[in-house]
């Protein structure tokens, strides 16, 4: 009893020195583990954003041997001169797609215009494109609908009118809820509407001038690309069969 | 005695937690398991795999690429390289598909702007006002970068803001009386904020917004754009993380701001699925 008493007395002595026994160190480290776990879990819910700030800090530019270990370090300076002579190469073929007479870009979400000679704007006004309406009928007894887009693509003008005369379709009398007439009926041709001139760009699709002139610049059309008298002149007498149309 | 030894064994409870910040052996053992597994994570999970980071673990194969070591000259010499390498990939994508008959899209970072070409032509630019890129991209390096970047990515969904096809829905009218009841003003021009997520093949998200914020009118339009952003690409639970914490199948994201017509025009008139040519 007074052994295992001066054996306290011991521990006690050593606590109050500073003296730490294992198993006191074992419980401080499984309290200190239990508490990381607790530390790590934002590490683990945020970690893809850590690695998003790690990642600026370890950027480099030690890839630079790796590209140089796969030219080989002898052949550096022929490797940068085949690169730089297939790089023009390249550049001179794609040079080649610019058109080499004049062309017209249409932007059907601005309605906008630009009138191009290779890398020189021309011309830049407002139009005015499709209204993206769908439209609802019946022809005869069957339901029929017909969606009022502007193509996109690249078109060649196929046609040149002056003083063109408009052949309605049939949605143009549906529109206005007109019974359709047949095909030759006078009614179907109406003049005067399309302006000064038509530029045809194939599926019944024109470029051609508007009674609207307020409405430039917005999507009111069926399809067909409106201009103002002007820009339509200037394009009219600009583009030439085949010239291209770019529509985006 | 007996006094002595209970004053003994409470003195050891009550310095046990003491002693956690007064003696300097426990304190550090306490410290070392308290870091142990944030140590062990940060390792495991942030720094291995973003060392060895590749943007899409399919595409980069693995051809065994010795490093050498290099003067300033010889990095100057390689950097060159890595720059004539890059622009001829580019141009390479651009001219394939400059042979197809779509409409594309063009996306030069270094240089700051957006394209839409039609058969090679530039027929829309804008000017990248500011761009958010994903840090994991700086990591990348060239050799795995290159591959990447050498075919021209293909868009698989996208979301935004506004529709892409703003159609509008007109029922004939009956007869010429109801024809001329009908409206023939145009629409007033969409003026909403927009923002736009564009997901393409081999890990990619490109957004395209606008520069500005959304208005009050706009919040509920913003957060449904938000929330359907977050069904698009989930964030995995925190235990598929940690299995996976290998950062190659995680998308990297370029969030290019524009003005707000660009945006617009940009996103309305991609196809689809249209391709993209980018260059980092």
């Amino acid at each position: 009893m007074k052994e295992t008493n001066l054996l306290r007395d011991q521990k006690l002595t050593d606590a109050k020195s500073g003296k730490v026994g294992g198993k006191r160190l074992f419980w401080t480290f499984i309290l200190g583990l239990i508490l990381s776990v607790g530390v790590a879990i934002p590490f683990v819910q945020n970690f893809y954003k850590l690695q998003q700030i790690v990642s600026g800090f370890i950027a480099g530019n030690s890839s630079l041997s790796y590209t140089a270990g796969r030219v080989g370090i002898d052949k550096i300076k022929s490797y940068q001169a085949s690169l730089t002579k297939e790089t023009a190469s390249l550049g001179k073929k794609l040079e080649e797609f610019i058109p080499k007479d004049i062309y017209l870009i249409i932007n059907t979400s601005n309605n906008d215009f630009v009138l191009m000679n290779k890398r020189e704007v021309l011309r830049k006004g407002k139009c005015s494109t499709g209204s993206y309406t769908l439209l609802k009928g019946k022809r005869g007894n069957k339901d029929q609908q017909w969606i009022f887009k502007t193509p996109r693509g690249m078109f060649k003008i196929r046609l040149r009118v002056k003083d063109p005369v408009w052949t309605k379709p049939d949605w143009a009398f549906v529109e206005e809820g007109l019974p359709v007439p047949s095909a030759r009926h006078p009614s179907r041709f109406d003049y005067g509407t399309l302006g000064d001139y038509s530029l045809h760009l194939g599926d019944g699709y024109m470029i051609h001038g508007t009674l609207y002139k307020r409405f430039l610049g917005m999507p009111v059309t069926h399809g067909c690309i409106r201009m103002g008298d002007e820009d339509l002149e200037v394009i009219f007498q600009a583009m030439q069969l085949g010239s291209k149309v770019y529509i985006y | 005695m007996e006094n002595t030894v209970e004053t003994g064994q409470k003195y050891k409870k009550k310095n046990f937690f003491v002693g956690l910040f007064t003696n300097l052996k426990q304190l550090s053992v306490f410290i070392l398991a308290l870091l142990i597994i944030p140590i062990l994570l940060v390792v495991y999970a942030i720094i291995i795999p973003t060392a060895s980071y590749k943007p899409a673990a399919e595409l980069v194969n693995g051809k065994a690429v010795t490093s050498v070591s290099l003067d300033n000259a010889q990095k100057e010499e390689v950097r060159t390289i890595v720059k004539l390498e890059k622009e001829r990939d580019f141009e390479n994508n651009r001219l394939s598909l400059a042979n197809q008959d779509s409409i594309y899209l063009v996306i030069n970072v270094p240089e700051r702007s957006i394209a839409i070409e039609i058969k090679g032509v530039q027929v829309h630019t804008a000017t990248i006002l500011r761009t958010e890129a994903d840090q994991k991209i700086a990591l990348i390096s060239h050799e795995h970068l290159s591959p990447w970047l050498s075919e021209p990515f293909v868009l698989k969904k996208y979301l935004a803001t506004i529709p892409k096809i703003p159609i509008v829905i007109k029922e004939a009218p009956k007869d010429t009386i109801e024809a001329q009841k009908l409206s023939s003003k145009p629409l007033p021009p969409d003026s909403t904020i927009v923002l736009t997520s564009l997901y393409f093949d081999r890990n990619l998200v490109i957004e395209i917004n606008q520069d500005g914020m959304p208005v009050e009118r706009e919040f509920a339009t913003v957060n449904a754009y938000k929330a359907k952003k977050s069904e698009y690409l989930p964030e995995p639970t925190n235990i598929a993380k940690l299995l996976n914490p290998g950062a190659s199948d995680q998308p990297l994201t370029i969030k290019l701001i524009v003005s707000a017509s660009d945006a617009r025009s940009i996103y309305r008139a991609i196809p689809s699925h249209t391709s993209l040519v980018l260059k980092l």
